[in-house]
């Protein structure tokens, strides 16, 4: 029963796809520890997107006639498996240092997905400290890299399990059974003559759109993470996206009124950008040359997050706007993604082959290592090289969307 | 025997502002009742009570006999639960969700499944995501049906589908209703459905129940009122009128519901606010609903 | 039989059922013995609810319309008589809808009564055909 639940499971998908990918990343080297996480957190917040993983439960899983128990038990095998896979892979190559990045996400998944199996299980401020406490935990153990500390965590996740098994009602709640309080605020009941026409008028809808919970509590976090691990660019990118797919669906219904369309997709795509760029500055910021107890130069910690940058944007920016918005097909969707992640991975692959300190090649070509150690040495024109992938990337989806006419190539929920 | 009891139920997700307050009825074995009341009135939240999935912050439930909140599992397993915004795993084909709701289920009914499946038209092999919102439906009906429930529990099941599609569910529901004798709670916004279907009526209106009565009987003991306005016709004036269930003010006239013969509300009208005689007569009920929950 | 509901119609949906089997008894359609199809089939032809068929049914089998012979079903009572007083009122209520159209049309008295006088014929010469 429980495996079948499991393969109902919304989120279920990413498992395989998780596990088809993962092997191809073995490729690169021990100091893509940061990227992977952001891939891995990137994947898992795509994952919990998918799922109703607001509601710990979705309403179909709810109605079955299962214990709650069950289901719960059912969607922490899913969202395990979601680290537990890679984890495994990558096992043998990378050793306790990927581990401890699957563990401690497996932490906070732990304390963002058991706290509240249902909503009233702890309230959302338990849910902020907690997640900020692990967070530190997390950089802990990037730094001190102890078995006991290891043991300790699991034990905490076991010991979170546990705890929220036994709390358990006997069937989900889709509704918490404590009660907000009702904010009343005074608003004139007609508009003043001339309102409706500053900027703050025509924009505030897109405002109120983007202003949430979501590019705060990143910044906060990204601030916090920079100064202990540098593996931060992970939660720049577990954040920005759910930000801009919550942005991207409050303001749809905007193309039905004569707003510019410009004007939506500036907002839509400036905002992610904007919250990349400064999620990144942040890391500069606070940043340490070091990866874990490796030194690394300042150099290469910069093009890694270029790189980093470029390859999630892309990711995400194209996933959501090329597939959903544009209406395009699946298969040409997969090829907006998948054509900039492999420029990416073919220019990163020798560049991870360099050691840290004494930059030997072990197996790329030799025009590879110099194109790469060009780039490495001169980090402007990479930069450049990026910002006009962006803007490429961008050129073509603005095209795409000032032309109205667009026929709809295929539905994206419709029978083919 | 009582298959739903609900006794003074209250629910609130904001404090002072209820969406149940105080709702009491109860639904016999057998009876096919529609959940009427405007949108927010409170019909979703009280269906996820009757599920166990919300729990009512004071009042009591009984379904089966059983608390929801106890035994949700034994309820859940005894009932068919169809609701407008249940989405069912998207990338799961029909034959594997079929597959795995007979695991669910005891009495599943294989030959009722085959029927509905070639009745609906449905390929077997199509996943979710690639279904139509009433190809869908047609699904969820299936799974909620064909393990033969005692209750079947449907919120607004035929929101947003064709009228050809929700007559072959209105159909489905009733061939249910003569195999297997199954007790349905509805709610709904299609008044026409209702009509066909429901053999009384629970009306919501502002977490209470406004009216709750046998359906046949409410079309014939109520009647609608149009009295002009004047100087003794007011809304007040027309609702201490003996009978009056509600009065509004329709622009140029005052509506009135009320309780009674037509020809004689039209005479007590008459008498009691000294106009001409008003225009009876017992309407259809969708204008019974507006008249009674519309501003 | 054939009947028809609508359910946005004026009258109960019971009350339609009643209607129009009372009518068909009156008419001749339905003679006493006739075997009525049961109120499960019926409810699902029509889409309505099976208690409301049988709740018209149980309404004429009181007035002594119908009556019901366990485990063979519902017939038309032998001494089924139709109240021709109740027929006659019902009547009326139509002549009256039909003498409002005619005024709404700029038309008299005696032009609704040629059109009666019209349709009878045409009634009458689909009957020969039959």
């Amino acid at each position: 029963m429980l495996w079948k639940l499991v393969r109902i499971d919304p989120c279920f998908p990413w498992v395989v796809r998780l596990t088809l990918v993962s092997p191809l990343l073995l490729l690169l080297s021990e100091y893509s520890i940061p990227i992977l996480a952001a891939l891995y957190s990137a994947v898992v917040a795509l994952a919990s997107s998918t799922g109703s993983y607001q509601r710990r439960a979705s309403l179909y899983q709810t109605a079955l006639p299962l214990p709650a128990r069950t289901i719960w038990l059912s969607r922490v095998v899913v969202h395990s498996l979601l680290f537990a896979v890679p984890g495994v892979v990558f096992l043998p190559k990378f050793g306790l240092r990927i581990l401890a990045v699957m563990v401690s996400f497996a932490v906070l998944h732990a304390v963002l997905c058991t706290l509240r199996p249902e909503r009233d299980s702890a309230p959302g401020w338990w849910i902020l400290v907690s997640s900020a406490a692990f967070l530190v935990a997390m950089g802990a153990l990037q730094f001190y890299q102890r078995g006991w500390l290891f043991l300790a965590v699991f034990a905490v996740i076991l010991a979170l399990y546990g705890w929220t098994w036994t709390r358990l009602p006997a069937g989900f709640q889709l509704a918490s059974e404590r009660l907000e309080s009702v904010r009343t605020m005074g608003v004139p009941a007609t508009a003043p003559a001339g309102s409706g026409q500053g900027w703050l008028a025509r924009n505030r809808p897109f405002l109120k759109a983007f202003v949430g919970w979501q590019p705060v509590v990143s910044l906060g976090v990204i601030a916090l993470q920079g100064s202990l691990w540098s593996g931060e660019a992970a939660f720049t990118i577990l954040f920005v996206p759910s930000a801009f797919s919550s942005l991207w669906d409050s303001c749809l219904w905007m193309e039905a009124t004569p707003t510019p369309r410009r004007r939506i997709f500036a907002w839509v795509m400036g905002v992610p950008l904007a919250l990349y760029v400064s999620g990144f500055a942040m890391c500069g910021l606070t940043q340490r040359t070091t990866i874990g107890p490796y030194p690394v130069d300042a150099q290469y910690l910069t093009i890694n997050f270029a790189l980093a940058l470029l390859l999630l944007v892309t990711l995400v920016q194209s996933m959501n706007v090329v597939q959903r918005r544009l209406q395009m097909s699946k298969s040409s969707g997969y090829v907006m993604i998948c054509l900039p992640m492999a420029a990416i991975l073919a220019l990163f692959l020798p560049l991870t082959q360099l050691n840290g300190n004494g930059r030997k090649l072990s197996f790329a070509s030799k025009g590879a290592y110099l194109l790469s150690r060009y780039l490495t040495d001169q980090p402007l024109p990479l930069s450049i090289l990026c910002a006009l992938c962006l803007i490429g990337v961008y050129l073509y989806m603005e095209r795409d969307f000032q032309r109205a006419d667009v026929p709809c190539r295929r539905q994206m929920n419709s029978a083919v | 025997m009582q298959i739903l009891q609900i006794n003074n139920v209250v629910r609130a997700y904001r404090r002072g502002v209820p969406v149940l307050d105080g709702t009491s009825f109860a639904v016999e074995k057998g009876e096919v009742v529609g959940l009427l009341g405007r949108n927010g009135a409170g019909k979703t939240t009280l269906l996820r009570i009757l599920m166990g999935m919300i729990k009512p912050q004071s009042g009591a439930v009984r379904v089966f006999g059983m608390d929801p909140q106890l035994q949700p599992v034994e309820i859940k397993r005894r009932t068919g639960f169809v609701a407008e915004d249940q989405v069912y795993p998207p990338l799961c084909r029909a034959s594997e969700l079929l597959l795995f709701h007979r695991s669910l289920y005891a009495g599943w009914d294989n030959a009722m499944e085959d029927e509905l499946v070639s009745r609906f038209g449905l390929r077997r092999d199509a996943r979710i995501s690639e279904m139509s919102k009433g190809e869908a439906r047609q699904v969820a009906l299936i799974c909620a049906v064909c393990h033969k429930p005692e209750l079947l529990i449907l919120d607004e099941p035929a929101g947003g589908l064709d009228p050809a599609a929700r007559r072959e569910f209105l159909e489905t529901s009733i061939q249910l209703l003569n195999r297997a004798g199954t007790t349905i709670l509805f709610s709904s916004h299609h008044m026409a459905d209702v009509e066909r279907i429901a053999s009384r009526v629970v009306l919501l209106d502002k977490g209470k129940v406004c009216i709750d009565s046998d359906l046949d009987q409410l079309r014939e003991t109520l009647c609608i009122a149009v009295v002009p306005l004047g100087d003794t016709v007011t809304v007040a004036a027309l609702e201490a009128v003996l009978g009056c269930v509600r009065a509004r003010n329709n622009g140029h006239s005052v509506h009135g519901v009320f309780h009674g013969d037509p020809d004689e509300v039209a005479a007590r009208i008459a008498g009691a606010l000294r106009v001409d005689p008003p225009p009876c007569q017992n309407v259809p009920l969708e204008e019974l609903f507006i008249e009674i929950v519309g501003r | 039989m054939d009947l028809f509901i609508n359910p946005a119609g004026e009258l109960p949906i019971y009350r339609q059922i009643m209607r129009q089997i009372t009518s068909a008894i009156a008419g001749n359609h339905l003679r006493p013995g006739d075997k009525l199809t049961s109120h499960r089939d019926l409810a699902e032809r029509l889409v309505i609810a099976p208690l409301t068929v049988k709740k018209a049914y149980d309404e004429l089998e009181r007035q002594g319309l119908l009556e019901t012979l366990r485990g063979k079903g519902t017939f038309i009572s032998a001494k089924a008589v139709v109240k021709r007083s109740a027929e006659r009122e019902r009547l009326k209520e139509a002549a009256r809808t039909l003498l409002h159209q005619a005024y709404l049309s700029g038309l008299d008295l005696d032009d609704a009564l040629s059109a009666v006088e019209q349709a009878a014929r045409e009634i009458a010469r689909t009957k020969d055909k039959d």
